[in-house]
């Protein structure tokens, strides 16, 4: 027992300091996982001084809120344009937008990519539950074929609602993009890989790079109505097939 | 405070996009702020750029300028065939209305003003350089209100073309300027 | 001695928020407004600041309350339809109390509107606030030089009350040429902010957290009670008018913008013919001078109120008035149509003044 307890104690990182807990998720979603992770390179990176955190108005802005870093948010769609400004007028903080898929995708997509293309040193971090969380788990640019959603009834039908939207590939062509990434945290293994693309998603803003786009996929087990561990299946069989895992663009250094 | 009237320059440039009203106004407006305490500039045109019917408004008082904007001013200088009969209307009594007649075919019918009908576009062009006939003008209106010294006019064109792409037409707006103040000092009526 | 300067309104906004201290600027083209960019693009870099032209208005004001949530002043100007666009930021930073200017050189009309056009129809929109009920106050020049005052005492008061503040111009103010003399306005202390996100190393290990979300933050009826507590300071504070030859009028003009330098003009007509008029003119449209207007009606017995829309301005004053005498109206259709774009003038106004009398 004890030499469990050690082992364990070597894998999981030191407990993140949040200003408010329980988050608040529902049971069974990413979202507290994929804080935690963030806060856990904040920490690792020794930027917690500097960061700032600009939270968008959906499911992801709740964990904005616990966050102990100084935040922003609330408005739903136009994190990239707020950050982008902020990050103008203080070169030496450290900016990142938290935006969930319906924001980046659809109301915020204009933002999304002309903060791209104008290469803009921040860090974009982009949750992706293939719905609308928390208005109900309507149709979102990155729902499914075939997901049924209280606005696609039947399912979504591509003649009806085209195909699914791909944030970060959309993105990586751009010579203002420095990094652009994928990855889930529904196993552990999956846990730790993402942990290292956001770090290094983090480390293009330090390096001065250009924009930055890493991707969580994440279950939203209230609104696609299974278990919290049908989720996890539904992930590996369902969405990484659509959303493939990965670095889609890293550069080292500006052209 | 009663506001003396007698004491400012109030004049409307009508044309249409193109000929030259903002460069008029802006000029004029330069020249006025030298001598007058107060100016006040406002070009006001159709949203079309070029070709749309544009006017500029210039006043210049020793006092404060109760407004920039105005229905009846003491010289027109019209260009644009569309707003001429307007801009006859919009002479004060005893006011002046010089016309570009080139461009105007029609007469004005007031009797309570003076015309000068000045072929400033056709002058222009036979200079060849079409776009002195705003300087033309200019000089005219010199010359028919002895408004400024003609040497202000030379020197604000100087400082404000220094530098910019008008710099190529300076020699050719000053001569202009001369061309528009001799059609008027040698000007004579026209038949009705 | 302050140097005495030619100057378009739209250049007195950009030189009057550079005086103010501002270096931040976030816009998105639009006649007639756009000159204002294009000053803020030529000088803002020479002195280390940020000019950012936006992928549109509703991204420019998000810009704006990114860059304010440093602390540092910030500005963005548009014209009508952009206003419409940068009412869901306008409304966010007012919540989450981030200061802010915005200058609006309204064009004409509903719609797309003329770009090359006057018109003074934005009034009802700007001077009724925000979606969720809550005010901002709307400063309304009439001349260059006070286009250069107003632009930096919105400064002022937006970093007072921690409050997004409008500047309200039009086509004919923001293109119009006068001198103006260029000095910088005190107009006394501010304090210090202390909310604004640098991250928590800058700030003594302190984090904040701006939120727009209402309910989250307060009780609902404890946010609205403190924005009402902000708003009557603003009322008793910052109202503003003035009046011209209105001590002795039997005859009161009211106008805002151009359509108060025309009536101003008329007023002089009017005097010159031996009619008593005189000139009321809000300064702040809100907070709107209600007893002065009130009060300055009852002394003259006859309102006229001139503006270059269907009828904004004339709604408040006949809310201020209340019934104490009559509120007549000069508006759009009264333009002189004929010229290229019409505008209400002098003549115009002192002839409804006389068939009024």
């Amino acid at each position: 027992m004890s030499q469990k307890t050690a082992i364990t104690k070597k894998l999981i990182c030191k407990r993140p300091t949040f200003r408010m807990l329980p988050l608040g998720f529902c049971s069974g979603c990413h979202y507290g996982i994929i804080y935690r992770l963030l806060d856990e390179v904040i920490e690792e990176m020794g930027i917690k001084g500097d960061a700032i955190c600009i939270g968008g108005g959906g499911c992801s802005m709740i964990g904005a809120m616990a966050m102990d870093i100084d935040t922003f948010g609330g408005p739903h769609g136009p994190g990239t344009a707020i950050a982008s400004a902020l990050k103008r007028v203080s070169p030496n903080a450290f900016i990142f937008a938290v935006q969930g898929d319906g924001e980046q995708g659809a109301i915020g997509l204009g933002s999304f990519v002309a903060t791209a293309a104008r290469g803009e040193n921040i860090t974009v971090i982009t949750m992706n539950n293939a719905c609308y969380g928390m208005t109900g788990g309507q149709l979102a640019p990155t729902t499914l074929l075939g997901m049924v959603t209280p606005t696609t009834p039947e399912g979504r039908e591509q003649v009806m609602s085209g195909y699914p939207m791909h944030g970060p590939e959309l993105v990586a062509p751009l010579k203002g993009v420095a990094y652009a990434a994928r990855g889930t945290v529904h196993t552990p293994a999956n846990r730790q890989k993402s942990k290292k693309m956001l770090k290094t998603a983090f480390q293009k803003q330090q390096q001065q790079l250009g924009f930055g786009v890493f991707e969580f996929l994440s279950a939203c087990p209230t609104n696609w109505k299974i278990s919290p561990t049908d989720c996890i299946q539904f992930i590996e069989e369902k969405m990484l097939p659509e959303f493939p895992l990965g670095q889609f663009k890293n550069i080292e250094r500006k052209e | 405070m009663a506001v003396k009237y007698d004491k400012r320059v109030r004049v409307i440039f009508a044309g249409l996009g193109g000929h030259g009203a903002l460069a008029f106004g802006e000029l004029l407006t330069e020249a006025a702020a030298r001598s007058y305490k107060y100016v006040s500039f406002v070009p006001n045109y159709s949203p079309m750029m070029r070709g749309g019917e544009s006017e500029t408004m210039i006043a210049a008082s020793q006092e404060e300028i109760d407004s920039p904007v105005w229905r009846e001013a003491d010289v027109i200088i019209v260009t644009s065939p569309t707003g001429f009969r307007v801009a006859e209307q919009r002479v004060s009594p005893g006011g002046i209305l010089i016309v570009d007649d080139s461009v105007v075919r029609e007469k004005a019918e007031r009797e309570d003003i003076k015309v000068f009908y000045i072929p400033a576009r056709r002058i222009a062009c036979e200079t060849g350089d079409p776009l002195t006939a705003n300087f033309i003008l200019m000089g005219a209106y010199l010359e028919a209100t002895k408004a400024f010294p003609v040497e202000i006019l030379e020197e604000t064109i100087e400082s404000t073309s220094k530098g910019t792409s008008r710099e190529r037409l300076l020699s050719a707006n000053k001569r202009a300027l001369h061309e528009g103040i001799n059609l008027i000092a040698n000007y004579k009526e026209q038949p009705l | 001695m302050t140097e005495r300067i030619l100057s378009t309104g739209n250049d007195a906004v950009a030189r009057a928020a550079i005086y103010a201290g501002c270096k931040n600027y976030f816009g998105y083209p639009i006649t007639p407004q756009s000159e204002i960019a294009h000053y803020m693009a030529r000088e803002l870099p020479k002195m280390g600041g940020c000019f950012l032209q936006s992928e549109g208005e509703y991204a420019a004001a998000y810009m704006l309350l990114g860059a304010a949530l440093s602390g540092q002043r910030a500005f963005t100007s548009t014209s009508s339809p952009g206003v419409a666009l940068m009412q869901e930021p306008l409304s966010m930073m007012i919540t989450a109390e981030i200061p802010a200017v915005i200058v609006d050189t309204q064009r004409l009309g509903p719609g797309t509107g003329t770009g090359g056009q006057q018109g003074q129809t934005d009034y009802s929109f700007v001077t009724r606030g925000v979606y969720g009920g809550i005010h901002y106050p709307v400063l309304a020049p009439y001349s260059v030089s006070e286009i250069f005052e107003l632009v930096q005492l919105a400064f002022h008061i937006a970093d007072k009350y921690r409050v997004v503040t409008m500047v309200l111009t039009d086509f004919i103010l923001g293109r119009m040429t006068e001198y103006m003399e260029l000095k910088t306005f005190d107009f006394g202390p501010l304090p210090e902010k202390d909310w604004a996100l640098k991250g928590k190393d800058r700030k003594g290990g302190r984090t904040d957290f701006l939120l727009t979300v209402t309910g989250m933050m307060l009780d609902i009826p404890g946010f609205f009670a403190h924005q009402q507590e902000k708003s009557n300071r603003i009322i008793d504070s910052e109202t503003r008018y003035e009046t011209y030859k209105a001590e002795d009028a039997d005859f009161l003009i009211v106008g805002y913008g151009y359509a108060a330098r025309a009536s101003k003009r008329a007023v002089n007509m009017a005097r010159d013919q031996g009619i008593k008029a005189g000139l009321f003119r809000p300064i702040t449209l809100w907070p709107f001078p209600k007893e002065a207007m009130k009060r300055e009606a009852l002394k003259s017995g006859k309102v006229l109120v001139v503006e270059d829309s269907p009828g904004g301005l004339v709604e408040d004053v006949k809310l201020a008035v209340e019934g104490v005498s009559p509120v007549h109206f000069l508006g759009i259709q009264a333009r002189h149509t004929a010229s290229p774009e019409g505008l209400i003038f002098p003549e115009r106004i002192l002839q409804e003044v006389r068939e009024l009398l």
